[in-house]
């Protein structure tokens, strides 16, 4: 082999080094989400039968299907209460980040650290000791009956209160983070500038505060919104199957019915509605972050 | 507009910030504080702004009491050394920003803007964000966002610092041509002399949270109260003297070493035996052999070219003596020759020793 070979083929080697260090991921993002992801989807278009996944016909019936009152009662739920525990979060998590910002140094880590813990507990443990507080013995109940507030228990889980109450306390944290970090970037002159311009607190907050933290509030809000879109246990075992989440409903069709194109069509609709939810909310924040006036228009 | 502070004091732990400044700014005048870093300068403005609350003391505008009226109702405004412009919002909207506080009405709004776009030379430009401009157009936009709510003062913190020398200069002629134009009592804050000396009709000079002499930039550079301001307004040579002898309108000095010289007793006369500083500015150190009252040889131990002028380090026996000359194109001494050098008694400055 002459000495040109061996250099072009050096230089082919250094050219594709960085492919094979991303190969390994890749196979396993291929293998393991890409062809599921695409095996799903055709499934959900092919009809189920006693016999299993009839793959020689094409049919919407899995979709017709979500359409019949079980199914979209139980999707409409699920939206309905991932949206509540966003927007709870996000209106509980702004004054919390606020006043962290606020905070020394030592302050602020030991804030965070209380509102990660949440994060560092197991999901069924949370769980768990949640019912141990809002089931109709549980401390909550007990505590108002002895107080002579209520007289009969209140219903707080085993339906969607438990759900928003569960996933509102363990997802907190994936807005308070981005927000913190965005508030604590922003240059506090921004503030006192508004307020030497004749701004008020909640004309500051409103005009400067607000548009400023507005992608890292988006962000953590996509997130929160997501995983409570596809949360598990927590609706499990704090919703109950009263109050069944879609999340739920697949893991019986497709483990316990071993539906899996009825199930597959549920996943599809569910990444469809949650992509659709997100492109429309990121088209409504960068809407309101930037105001152009024409000028030299006259009025 | 006219302020007055009355003996404003604010403290940050031990820290004395602004210690027992008093101090008065008439209408339309342009004010600075003047200082080192550190010296409550921008403390002092952001208590004027009302940003800070003071510890002590009364701030009044136009002779009306405005210490505890809060920051968004002052109708100050200020101009930071960083801008603060609002990233988010366009040109038009930043300086939109104060009248849109102040519920003008859109057609208002937008005719005054344009015309603070056009008093600082930015037509056109109101459709760009403030990342879009340069940082001089970005000073601009400040200046404006500032001028357009008509404020009764405006208050500037180092608000050239962030600009190179030639914007620098091109910027302090422009903020005094609008300050003229718009007849606003102004308060600039810097640390910058030049800058001070060009755009002030009065300075206050600041070290360690005390205003060390308020005057007008002649007065400060000419007649210093203290050496810390003769030190801060330029280059100075000093000596620690005693009187020995006084003839008339001059008295003659002497060093501990013996150094002799005559200083004029403008005023009242030193008395015989008192311990005096002496200043004596660079450019009044003449390198000729004329008939000055003080004349003495030196030998030139370094010399620094600077275009038009040159400062001469020359050895007077113990002392070391700063000389200043302007290059009128005749080759200065070089280092290592023996100079005549002489000044007048009334070149020096005197200030009681203490």
């Amino acid at each position: 082999m002459s000495g040109t070979d061996a250099t072009i083929q050096g230089q082919g080697a250094a050219r594709w080094l960085p492919a094979v260090f991303v190969l390994p991921l890749g196979i396993v993002l291929a293998l393991g989400f890409l062809w599921p992801l695409f095996d799903g989807t055709v499934n959900s278009f092919h009809p189920f039968t006693r016999a299993g996944i009839d793959r020689s016909t094409w049919t919407l019936e899995n979709y017709a299907k979500l359409a019949d009152s079980f199914y979209a009662g139980i999707l409409w739920r699920t939206i309905r209460v991932s949206l509540i525990v966003t927007l709870l979060t996000a209106a509980l998590a702004y004054p919390v980040a606020l006043y962290i910002v606020g905070l020394s140094p030592r302050g602020q880590a030991f804030y965070l650290l209380i509102y990660m813990t949440p994060w560092l507990v197991n999901v069924v443990v949370k769980a768990f000791g949640w019912s141990l507080l809002l089931s109709a013995n549980g401390v909550i109940n007990q505590s108002l009956k002895a107080l002579g507030i209520i007289e009969t228990s209140m219903r707080l889980m085993l339906n969607e209160t438990g759900i928003v109450i569960g996933l509102t306390h363990g997802h907190f944290i994936f807005v308070l983070l981005p927000l913190w970090a965005a508030l604590s970037g922003l240059d506090p002159n921004l503030r006192w500038a508004a307020a030497n311009l004749g701004a008020r607190g909640w004309d500051i907050f409103r005009r400067v505060t607000l548009p400023l933290t507005l992608p890292a509030l988006m962000a953590g809000l996509i997130i929160n919104f997501t995983m409570n879109m596809t949360a598990f246990a927590t609706p499990a075992l704090l919703g109950g199957a009263r109050a069944r989440v879609v999340s739920f409903l697949a893991y019986e069709v497709n483990l316990v019915e071993l539906n899996w194109p009825l199930g597959s069509a549920m996943a599809v609709a569910m990444l469809a509605i949650s992509l659709l939810l997100i492109w429309l909310s990121l088209r409504t924040a960068s809407f309101g972050s930037r105001r152009v006036r024409p000028e030299g228009a006259s009025p | 507009m006219s302020l007055e502070l009355k003996s404003l004091r604010k403290h940050f732990g031990a820290v004395k910030a602004i210690d027992d400044v008093s101090l008065a700014v008439g209408d339309g005048e342009f004010f600075s504080l003047l200082g080192p870093s550190g010296c409550g300068k921008t403390t002092l403005l952001r208590t004027i702004a009302g940003i800070l609350q003071p510890d002590g003391g009364t701030i009044a505008l136009d002779g009306r009491d405005i210490t505890r009226v809060p920051v968004h109702a002052r109708n100050t405004a200020l101009v930071f050394q960083s801008y603060a412009l609002f990233p988010h919002l366009t040109v038009f909207e930043n300086i939109a920003f104060g009248l849109r506080m102040r519920r003008e009405k859109e057609a208002a709004i937008r005719s005054r803007v344009v015309e603070a776009l056009g008093l600082v030379r930015l037509e056109g430009m109101g459709e760009r964000l403030p990342a879009q401009i340069s940082g001089g157009q970005q000073q601009r936009v400040a200046l404006a966002r500032a001028l357009v709510v008509r404020p009764a003062l405006l208050l500037l913190d180092e608000p050239l610092s962030n600009l190179d020398a030639r914007l620098r200069e091109e910027m302090r002629v422009e903020i005094r041509r609008i300050q003229r134009a718009v007849g606003i009592t102004t308060i600039l804050v810097t640390h910058d002399i030049q800058e001070a000396f060009a755009l002030s009709d009065r300075i206050a000079v600041m070290n360690q949270g005390r205003a060390e002499q308020i005057g007008s930039p002649a007065d400060i550079y000419l007649r210093p109260a203290t050496q810390f301001v003769a030190e801060f307004a330029g280059q100075i040579n000093h000596f620690a003297v005693r009187v020995e002898r006084v003839d008339g309108a001059r008295a003659q000095v002497a060093a501990s070493d013996g150094f002799r010289f005559w200083i004029a007793s403008i005023g009242r006369a030193p008395a015989v035996g008192s311990e005096l500083v002496v200043i004596l500015r660079p450019e009044r150190v003449r390198l000729d052999a004329g008939p000055h009252a003080n004349r003495f040889t030196a030998t030139v131990e370094d010399v620094t070219y600077l275009g038009g002028l040159t400062i001469y380090r020359l050895a007077l026996g113990a002392h070391r003596l700063l000389a200043q000359a302007q290059n009128l194109g005749a080759p200065g001494p070089s280092p290592g020759a023996t100079v005549p050098v002489g000044w007048e008694p009334e070149d020096g400055v005197c200030l009681v020793r203490n």
